[in-house]
């Protein structure tokens, strides 16, 4: 039993850490009350088909920032990008935790099942390899679009046959507890506020699809700070002089993808991609980098191609 | 007898990358340097509308985010033929120099500098500091084994000097993180604004946006004129060695980039072959396959016969040239940086391990204060895009000749009736990390071989590490 006063020291070591904790509320208060930092999790970073976007974004956090991460949440054994060792000795520890097992593995990017070369580790293809990691993780974190869905990687003709996080697990038989956290790149507070409470209650938070619930259970659109103009049929129709209206009609794709962005905002809270009066691209969607034009050039509401927009509208606005 | 070292993979960098080096007598005699990511973002451009690239080549890189939307925007404003307004312009210079300048700080301190000094000294911390108690504390007792098994070598371990460089390793990511807010502000978010668009960009920018980046910028500023350059000086000062290890051709190339208000550039353009300025002329470049996964045609084909790496060979005039910030002062014949050199007792600007680290850091120094001054040039008030119609059915080619913090950057673009028929990309860490081609290294297995090697073990050479890291490789974008 630890005392009050030692209770509140640690809430407040991690209160700056426990990333959107009013989103899980007393869940996280409670379960870091029983954290020692021996029993911070082991976590290692795997870069599959990746642009290292989702690390870097990491470092540019919301409410805190990635050192407290680091320093006060998990115990970082194996980061490409951070990891003072190299060669054999980079690998060693790799093995080593993955060895040992009940860390939590981290995969960047896609990963290519046809053209297996496309991706190594070392002497060896991502694809043989990545499996031996995985099989005494206690969970798999998807991060970012492509690691979610294939995204970029697996887009156009997909020569490499990139695959998912979630398919490649299906193909060489892992099941394990995955969590996806999309987004192109991601945004640091969904990844650090879902480790949190992976490892302040050691259950999964609320997950549909496997993806947060918490973070990405609304239309960006319903919490638009432009939603105003929407309903007053203000569109946007010259990027130089109309700096207050709804971007539906370019192309803006918060009417179709779930994400908490205009709330929890970006960089700071600085800013979000609607605000900078550019349409969402729906980069958390898991249709991401889509086949369709990115932008459009509607005259009307109704010529919106998107089949996932008519359905919204034939719900009058509904879910 | 000769050996076999290699370093695979090669970790603190961005990517997938294989060294592969012979050693004799304590020194390599050969190099080999692969790629080993293959995504393919030329040809899945094939066939969406032009302006799709703005956003998806973008994300070519999460390192260096940025330059490849803009080069990409340049290219697509040239086929659409409009001309963003000064506004615009002088935006995207703000941004694109103020990402440098935090690329440039990343690479000094999280990704090069456990390559000199021992960081992990500063657990034997026992001062009052808190800041430094924190870390102290934090690397006795957690367990993190992200900062243990660094290869063998000559540290910087004296503690004053690790304490410094401990604390500056964790404000470095700090500061960064201010200036992403800073350049959200700007452009939406970061990785990968989306204000960014053919015509210039969208944001609406007020007084109180600019104050809010100039706020940051000082900070960034501050930082860079009191932690990073006396550091990187530190550093150099430690390894005057290095100035002679991981020399290539001094075969150079760079773009004009950073005009100022007077029209003038900050980086001149040109090329610079045995020793002589010539002009720049992109109808030289070719890249070469003969070493790379690829068919004639382009095509990926892993299994090719006598191929190494992801990476091709681009050769201007059959000439490798380095690309980056010793080839951007030396093209300049930058006098301030020679100044710098100077100081460090080298005579001229050529390429080493230890120029290309020190320049890194004096142009973070040069670009802040070409900030300040390209921030004043933004007029309230006035446009700071020309809007086009993003679903035109345009035809004809573009290319946007523009600048990364890792050198020279090209994305060329020929689109049919709205679509992209034929999309390609000359990419700094192309030029610098491609294989051997016609009989020709590298440049950088140029710079590696010749490289002295006293220490070895599981992890492999720390000198090889520190010659290839001194490039701030970046696999991703060299591959693309």
């Amino acid at each position: 039993m630890i005392s009050r006063r030692e209770f509140l020291k640690r809430c407040r070591d991690v209160s700056v850490a426990a990333f959107g904790v009013e989103m899980f509320g007393t869940d996280i208060a409670e379960g870091f009350m029983k954290i020692a930092a021996s029993d911070r999790p082991l976590v290692s970073f795997i870069q599959g088909q990746s642009c290292t976007g989702c690390s870097i974004s990491l470092t540019y956090g919301n409410e805190t920032n990635f050192i407290d991460f680091i320093m006060k949440l998990i115990r970082l054994q194996v980061h490409p990008n951070l990891s003072f060792s190299q060669g054999e000795s980079y690998l060693k520890i790799l093995d080593t935790v993955s060895a040992k097992g009940g860390h939590v593995l981290v995969v960047e990017g896609s990963v290519p099942v046809k053209m297996k070369k496309a991706c190594m580790l070392g002497e060896h293809t991502l694809y043989d390899e990545l499996k031996k990691h995985m099989e005494k993780a206690a969970a798999v974190i998807a991060c970012g679009s492509c690691s979610c869905f294939g995204g970029i990687p697996a887009s156009g003709m997909n020569e490499t046959g990139a695959v998912s996080v979630e398919k490649y697990m299906q193909m060489v038989g892992i099941k394990k507890p995955l969590v996806k956290i999309p987004g192109c790149p991601i945004q640091p507070d969904r990844f650090m506020g879902t480790v949190a409470y992976l490892i302040a209650t050691g259950k999964l938070p609320e997950l549909k699809d496997g993806i947060p619930v918490k973070y990405f259970g609304e239309l960006i659109h319903n919490n638009c700070p432009r939603f105003q103009y929407f309903s007053q049929d203000i569109y946007l129709e010259d990027y130089n002089t109309d700096k207050h209206s709804c971007l539906l009609k370019k192309g803006c794709r918060g009417t179709i993808t779930k994400a908490d962005c205009p709330t929890r905002r970006w960089n700071g809270s600085v800013n979000v991609c609607v605000e900078s009066n550019a349409p969402c691209v729906g980069c958390v969607n898991e249709k991401w980098p889509f086949t369709s034009d990115i932008y459009i050039e509607a005259k009307n509401v109704e010529d919106v191609p998107w089949s996932e927009f008519k359905t919204y509208s034939e719900k009058g606005g509904r879910r | 007898m000769a050996r076999i070292l290699s370093v695979d993979p090669i970790s603190r960098i961005e990517g997938h990358l294989k060294i592969e080096t012979e050693i004799d007598s304590g020194t390599v005699t050969s190099a080999r340097v692969a790629g080993n990511m293959y995504r393919g973002f030329e040809r899945m451009l094939l066939g969406r509308h032009p302006v799709d690239s703005a956003r998806i080549a973008q994300r070519i890189c999460g390192v260096c985010h940025e330059v490849h939307g803009v080069s990409s925007v340049m290219a697509l404003e040239e086929i659409y033929r409009v001309t963003p307004p000064e506004n615009g312009v002088v935006l995207r210079d703000m941004i694109l120099g103020l990402h440098i300048v935090t690329d440039h700080m990343l690479h000094f301190y999280n990704l090069c500098l456990p390559d000199y000094a021992d960081l992990s000294v500063a657990a034997t911390y026992s001062g009052n500091d808190t800041r430094l108690k924190d870390i102290a504390g934090w690397m006795r007792g957690s367990g993190t084994a992200f900062i243990s098994g660094a290869a063998e070598g000559d540290y910087i371990r004296d503690r004053e000097t690790v304490y410094r460089l401990a604390l500056n390793y964790f404000e470095a990511l700090k500061i960064r993180s201010e200036a992403a807010s800073g350049l959200a502000l700007l452009g939406g978010k970061v990785p990968f604004i989306h204000a960014l668009l053919p015509g210039g960009i969208t944001t609406e920018i007020t007084a109180d946006t600019l104050m809010k980046y100039y706020h940051v910028l000082e900070k960034t500023a501050d930082f860079v004129n009191n932690s990073f350059l006396p550091d990187a000086l530190e550093i150099a000062r430690r390894y005057p060695q290095y100035f002679k290890i991981g020399e290539t051709y001094n075969t150079f190339y760079a773009h004009s980039s950073f005009k100022n208000s007077k029209g003038n550039n900050l980086f001149n353009a040109g090329v610079i072959i045995g020793g002589e300025k010539r002009k720049f002329d992109y109808a030289k470049v070719k890249e070469l396959l003969s070493a790379s996964f690829y068919d004639n045609s382009g095509k990926p084909d892993e299994n090719r016969k006598g191929a190494y790496s992801w990476i091709k060979a681009p050769r201007y005039e059959g000439y490798p040239l380095e690309v980056g910030p010793v080839a951007r002062f030396a093209v300049n014949n930058d006098a301030g940086f020679k100044s710098v050199l100077s100081r460090l007792g080298v005579s001229s600007i050529t390429s080493s391990t230890m120029s290309r680290i020190v320049a890194r850091a004096y142009e973070s120094v040069i670009l802040c204060n070409y900030l300040f001054e390209r921030s004043e040039d933004f007029r309230l008030d006035e446009p700071t895009i020309r809007p086009v119609d993003l679903q035109a059915p345009i035809s004809g080619q573009g290319i946007g000749f523009s600048v990364a913090a890792r050198g020279a950057l090209v994305h060329h673009i020929t689109a049919e009736k709205g679509k992209v028929t034929d999309y390609k990309m000359i990419v700094p860490s192309t030029w610098n990390f491609g294989p051997a081609a016609d009989g020709k290294a590298g440049v950088v297995e140029k710079a590696i071989t010749g490289t002295p090697v006293r220490f070895g073990g599981e992890g492999g050479s720390i000198e090889v590490g520190r010659v290839v890291r001194s490039f701030d490789p970046c696999t991703a974008c060299s591959v693309h």
